[in-house]
């Protein structure tokens, strides 16, 4: 076995980084300030890495089999060259997280984690449209401009804009257009329901939508039960 | 007693002999749990009761299966000094005359025998077969063709030993390389030998096994292990099972020499808890082998020891991944890790380990024996040695079969295999199970190896090799590997445990009917990105099934997303019953035959006439593609669908009450139908319907096309014909005949004067053998012959006819040419099972008197005073398969002669190129056909080609199908809905819509025909109707498909 004094060079996204061999490609990331999105790996348990979600995939450009590896159990050796940026690395992450969104309950308006989701940050990052503004909303609960009976669009409305005008206090406007899939588009509704908004004030509010939304909202709002 | 010298194993080995070849009488039952299943073991009590009832002198065995499980149950006879004779499909009947005749009266039974085993049939050098005089009038196992390719390595001992008798194996060289390897060689001398073997994994990623062993030995570490991985899990697989039911030791021993090459005391044998009897047979093998000092301590008096203990798996597709199969091993949830570290390095608690396959194992001993070089003498450069594939599904013989590498796959299939049963067509084959992919027909050309196969975009894998024929769905086919790995998915990582989810949920939604186009660029990037993002094999060729039949069969996908059809009747959500929606003209078959059932005979035919303008022509000429599909024949036999077309047709034509034909409001547009043939009379008869105003144009005398000048009037009478064009007429069809277009009529002013035309110019122009006399006289085209004879024209046949071909127009020429008293000489290329005609037709015409002879190919014609008198034709013998599952007629010296008055030529008919050329349309440029999409548009969006002119010689349903469908498009084009469902759905009739209570078994009734003797004197119809109740016992036999689920499908 090499010492542990023994210095390995690897390179990452080009660029030569000396490390310590038992290393993983992460921890040398982590250590050189390199992006590498994670989700089940958890620096706690850093003995403990599984391996599992596939957030953290890099591609071995040389010193190994040509692929995409987790960098987060992949051991450095020397010269190892991985790309934490290329074309292959991000579509597999954009799949890994289009796909745990296809599992995800996205009631986002009463998740503790809105405004702070490192989830809806990566659908951000990779161009998922799939959360919805109150995602990235840090009004939790009494902050929420819904209780105060302002009707903010937010629990309706795409995310992407981190919540610009809800963090400032204003209502959301509907910038980046009404969501597609019902399933998130009743948890809104659900929430104005809640609220005691009419179907009539929803709509006027709506109108910023294209009319095909408006009457799709129209018809989710009759099923579930507005006056 | 241990075994600790070489003569102490030469004990053994002569004790085994004595067992295998020398005793008395032997009754051998193939006992794997193929045989079993088959019904073996009562046969085996049977015999044990039986022989000591009578005190008979024999032995009774049971052995491992020999790889012929569609011969089960096998039971073997060898007498002493006589060869061992097999008998397959025994039951108890057999079984009391096989002991009665064979193994007590000492003569085989001819008959019944399948094969004898007279010599060493597999590579095993030592205690192999003594070689007795054969009997005479029995195959043997090498002219089988089952076996006559096959090599066996692996299966040496399988159903030849008793696999429960260690010194069986012994007297098969069993242990003898364990011995050898153990004194003699050192621990890198046998690394040595595997890697010259170049052996590859034989569990499906074929690694080289050599290198594995090498990473292993040279791992640091005083503890290391050996694991068998015996997990068999994809379907169609069973060849693991198989060697640890007939041939244990083989394993074990190979175990012993890799554990003492690499250094590791303790073994692991880690196998389904599915497979009780390999299970019960391997401990059985381990306990003995511990007995004799082959495992445990001091093995062979060498200062090394070795256990092997049984890990039985709960039967998790997942734990067959090495990293996997540890975890569960170790007690752990069987999920797998990254690797690095390999097991090699780190494996069984954090130890070296060495995993590798069964099969793998069982080539050990193999090597050993007889040098890594003789190994790599077989198989192909890269992918030496053998491999057992286990060959399953829609095949003839289904079995075991060990080849060498690199065979072509069509000779696996076709040759070993025999092909597909019951007459259907070949469609894919599937490797590699789950993990595997889809071959289709033109790629059975290539070797079976591992790389050939992963250019394909399918893998070895274990080596289950399912065979898929033409009633199979291939996207269901996907669909259901798909099922299969999200549900054996571990769930560790997110791309396997929710792609293949929501793959399957795409599949399903096609499945259903519910299909869109872009579900298809979802799939192929979902599946790429499987495929690479995923933790281990399972995820990473989960897409596999996929990928390759969305490579292969992307047609099909397109017809169950654009047509909303699936063509094999497969996706039940798709279609009401097998037989409608095989027909081509979508005929409501269990509709009219549950009329027929209920009495109401007329309306019967009008449920007919609703999709289809003919159907008295059709219940007597129609080629039925829907009997074949019948549900009913898997239970006993197919209804006899078209019998009863013309049963409720002869009726209808007896009632002679003016036919229900729901119309629709009259339309202001016309349309131009070229040609009056079945295509063009139906197109006109549903644009009629639709309210338009159609013309038809023929050129000859009178309409009909090939249903008065092609089909001879003994099979269908022209009064028929006559009535239901009238019918079409009277609707409101112009018919223009004797004008032929671009003739009389320029093509351009049709376009003009007319909103659209469809054109069914069919294909009349025949193919000519392209030999030196054929324009002389006494050569005669066959569609002209028969076009002649039908419109009653006179035609020279003189005394003697020779007919050139095999298909329908022959057998038609044929049988008009006896009926007008000439001698019939019909040659064929090929055999008789591989004509084209209508078996039907081929047997009466055999009944008639008609000569055959096949196998020649005509050569050149005999030419006297200008005139042809007969044909030299060369011999043909069948040669290779080709990829098609037809055996290629291959030439030979000799040659024959056929002298005749005249000579018919009916090899084929093309599409008159020339006239074409004036619709200026694209045609295919080798048979002149024109091209059209799937609604039947030409180039010109105002121009619609079917029938012949765009299929090439087709059925008489097809033809009409393509017309329904032609006014169907043009309806669109015209008044931009699709109106002829709604037109369909007017005629509705109220039937019995009960579940048939008829699931006993009822055989299928037939018509009646006249005697040969009293057809050949005229052209009176052959085949009679159906009576009454005939008609009614074979309605009363439907089982309703289109009522419920019970659609067939994947049972």
């Amino acid at each position: 076995m090499p010492s542990s004094s023994f210095k390995i060079i690897i390179t990452i996204d080009g660029k030569e980084i000396a490390c310590k061999p038992n290393q993983t490609v992460l921890d040398v990331a982590i250590k050189n300030n390199i992006d590498i999105p994670t989700l089940c790996y958890n620096p706690l348990f850093s003995e403990h890495r599984i391996g599992a979600c596939r957030m953290c995939l890099v591609e071995i450009m040389a010193g190994g089999r040509p692929g995409l590896e987790p960098s987060c159990t992949l051991p450095v050796s020397s010269g190892l060259s991985v790309s934490t940026t290329s074309e292959a690395v991000y579509q597999a992450r954009r799949t890994v997280v289009e796909l745990l969104l296809s599992e995800h309950v996205q009631d986002c308006r009463n998740c503790m984690k809105s405004g702070d989701c490192s989830f809806a940050e990566l659908c951000r990052d990779y161009d998922i449209n799939g959360v919805s503004v109150c995602a990235e909303c840090p009004n939790q609960e009494e902050g929420c401009l819904l209780s105060r009976n302002v009707l903010c669009l937010g629990p309706i409305t795409y995310a992407g804009c981190n919540a610009y005008c809800t963090r400032k206090g204003y209502r959301c406007e509907g910038c980046h257009t009404v969501m597609a899939n019902e399933d998130i588009l009743r948890f809104g509704l659900k929430a104005y329901k809640d609220q005691g908004f009419s179907k009539d004030e929803i709509l006027e509010a709506a109108k910023v939508f294209s009319f095909d939304s408006v009457i799709k909202l129209e018809k989710l709002m009759i099923e579930e039960g507005f006056v | 007693m241990k075994i600790s010298n070489i003569s102490d194993l030469d004990k053994m080995a002569r004790e085994g002999e004595e067992r295998l070849y020398n005793t008395h009488a032997q009754l051998i039952f193939g006992l794997g749990t193929c045989g079993i299943a088959a019904g073996g073991l009562p046969l085996k009590e049977f015999a044990e009761n039986y022989i000591d009832e009578e005190n008979i002198k024999a032995d009774i065995i049971s052995v491992g299966c020999i790889g012929m499980c569609h011969a089960e149950p096998l039971v073997d006879v060898k007498l002493p000094g006589k060869p061992r004779v097999t008998y397959s499909e025994v039951d108890l009947e057999k079984l009391k005359r096989i002991i009665d005749q064979h193994l007590i009266g000492g003569t085989p039974i001819l008959d019944m025998a399948l094969c004898q085993l007279t010599k060493e049939m597999s590579e095993c050098e030592y205690g192999i077969i003594d070689e007795p005089e054969p009997y005479d009038g029995i195959l043997t196992y090498g002219e089988l063709p089952f076996f006559s390719k096959q090599q066996r390595i692996v299966l040496r001992n399988c159903g030849i030993v008793n696999p429960e008798e260690i010194t069986e194996y012994v007297a098969r060289g069993g242990y003898m390389s364990a011995f050898k390897a153990l004194h003699d060689v050192a621990r890198g001398g046998i690394i040595d030998e595997m890697k010259i073997s170049g052996i590859r994994g034989r569990g499906g990623a074929g690694f080289p096994t050599g290198l594995k062993w090498d990473f292993c030995s040279r791992a640091p570490g005083d503890v290391k292990y050996m694991i068998c991985n015996a997990d068999e899990g994809d379907p169609g697989a069973y060849m693991d099972r198989a060697v640890l039911e007939g041939d244990p030791h083989s394993v074990i021993e190979g175990m012993v020499i890799g554990a003492y090459a690499m250094g590791a005391s303790e073994g692991y044998i880690y196998i389904r808890a599915e497979y009780p009897l390999a299970i019960e047979r391997l401990e059985k093998a381990i306990e003995q082998a511990e007995r004799f000092g082959i495992l445990g301590e001091r093995i062979f008096g060498v200062d090394f020891s070795f256990r092997i203990h049984i890990r039985e798996g709960a039967g998790v597709f997942v734990c067959g991944e090495e990293t996997a199969l540890i975890h569960s091993i170790e007690g752990k949830r069987g999920e797998p890790r990254p690797r690095p570290p390999f097991p090699a390095a780190s494996g069984l608690w954090g130890r070296p380990t060495n995993i590798n396959n069964v099969e793998t194992w069982a080539n050990v001993a193999m090597i050993i024996q007889r040098g890594g070089k003789w190994f790599s003498s077989m198989g192909t450069m890269k992918s030496p040695g053998t491999k057992v594939f286990s060959l399953v599904g829609k095949i003839e013989r289904a079995g075991l079969v060990e080849v060498p590498m690199g065979i072509p796959m069509k000779d696996i299939i076709y040759e070993i295999g025999g092909g597909v049963p019951d007459g259907r067509n070949f469609k894919a084959v599937q490797t590699g199970g789950p993990s595997g992919g889809c071959i289709p027909a033109e790629h059975l050309d290539i070797g079976v190896d591992y790389e050939n196969l992963k250019t394909l975009g399918s893998i070895v894998g274990s080596g289950g090799m399912v065979v898929l024929d033409e009633d199979t769905c291939m996207v269901d086919v996907a669909r259901y590997f798909l099922t299969f790995t999200s549900e054996e998915s571990c769930g560790k990582c997110t791309p396997c445990r929710v792609g293949t989810r929501r793959m399957l949920e795409i599949l399903d939604k096609i499945c259903n009917g519910h299909g869109e186009m872009s579900d298809l660029d979802i799939l192929k990037s979902l599946s790429v990105q499987i495929r690479d993002s995923s933790l281990c094999a399972l995820g990473g060729t989960a897409p596999n099934p996929v990928m390759t039949t969305m490579k292969y069969f992307m047609n099909e996908y397109l017809e169950h997303i654009q047509q909303k059809k699936c063509f094999p009747s497969v996706c039940a959500a798709m279609f009401k019953s097998p037989c409608q929606n095989t027909c081509p003209a979508e005929t409501n078959v269990p509709g009219y035959i549950q009329l027929i059932n209920e009495g109401r005979y007329v309306e019967a035919y009008e449920v007919n006439r609703e999709n289809n303008p003919f159907p008295s022509i059709c219940g007597r000429v129609c080629e039925h593609p829907c009997e074949p599909r019948c549900q009913r024949g898997q239970l006993d036999e197919a209804i006899a669908i078209r019998e009863l077309k013309r049963f409720c047709s002869d009726e209808a034509m007896k009632a002679n009450q003016p036919a229900k034909i729901t119309t629709l409001d009259k339309v202001d547009k016309t349309v131009a139908i070229v040609g009056g043939g079945p295509s063009g009379l139906s197109a006109a008869y549903f644009l009629a319907r639709l309210g338009y105003s159609p013309t038809v144009f023929e050129s000859a005398p009178k309409a009909g096309g090939w249903l008065r000048y092609g089909i001879p009037k003994y099979r269908q009478p022209h009064d028929v014909l006559d009535k239901e064009i009238e019918d079409i007429i009277n609707l409101g069809v112009e018919l223009k005949t004797g004008i032929a277009i671009g003739r009389d009529v320029p093509f351009s002013k049709l376009k003009d004067e007319y909103d659209a035309v469809y054109l069914a110019v069919g294909a009349q122009l025949d193919k000519k053998l392209g030999l030196e006399g054929e324009d002389l006289p006494g050569v005669l085209p066959g569609l002209q012959v028969l076009r002649d004879i039908n419109s009653d024209k006179p035609v020279a046949m003189g005394e003697k006819t020779l007919i050139i071909g095999g298909g329908n127009v022959a057998i038609d020429v044929a049988r008009t040419a006896i009926r007008m008293g000439t001698e019939v000489t019909l040659c064929y290329r090929r055999e008789e099972q591989d004509m084209p005609a209508y078996d039907e037709e081929i047997q009466h015409c055999k009944e008639e008197g008609v000569v055959y002879h096949f196998l020649v190919s005509p050569e050149k014609l005999i030419i006297e005073n200008g005139k042809a008198v007969g044909a030299v034709f060369r011999k043909n013998v069948m040669g290779d398969f080709t990829k098609w599952g037809r055996r290629k007629p291959e030439p030979t010296d000799e040659t024959i002669e056929v002298r005749a008055d005249s000579i018919v030529v009916a090899i084929g008919q093309n599409l008159d190129g020339e006239f074409a050329k004036d619709f200026e349309l694209k045609l295919l440029s080798e048979s002149n056909l024109i091209i059209a999409d799937d609604g039947l548009v030409t180039g010109d969006p105002k121009i619609f080609a079917g029938g012949d002119a765009v299929l090439g010689p087709a059925s008489v349903i097809e033809a009409i199908g393509h017309g329904r469908k032609a006014a169907r498009s043009i309806d669109m084009m015209l008044s931009g809905e699709d109106r002829l469902a709604e037109l369909e759905k007017q005629n509705f009739k109220d039937y019995g819509m009960e579940e048939p209570k008829n699931e006993e078994i009822l055989m299928r009734q037939s018509s009646k025909e006249l005697d040969a003797q009293d057809r050949t004197c005229g052209f009176e119809e052959v085949v009679m109707c159906l009576d009454e109740e005939c008609a009614k016992k074979e309605a009363f036999r439907c089982l309703r498909c289109d009522l419920s689920a019970n659609t067939g499908g994947d049972e």
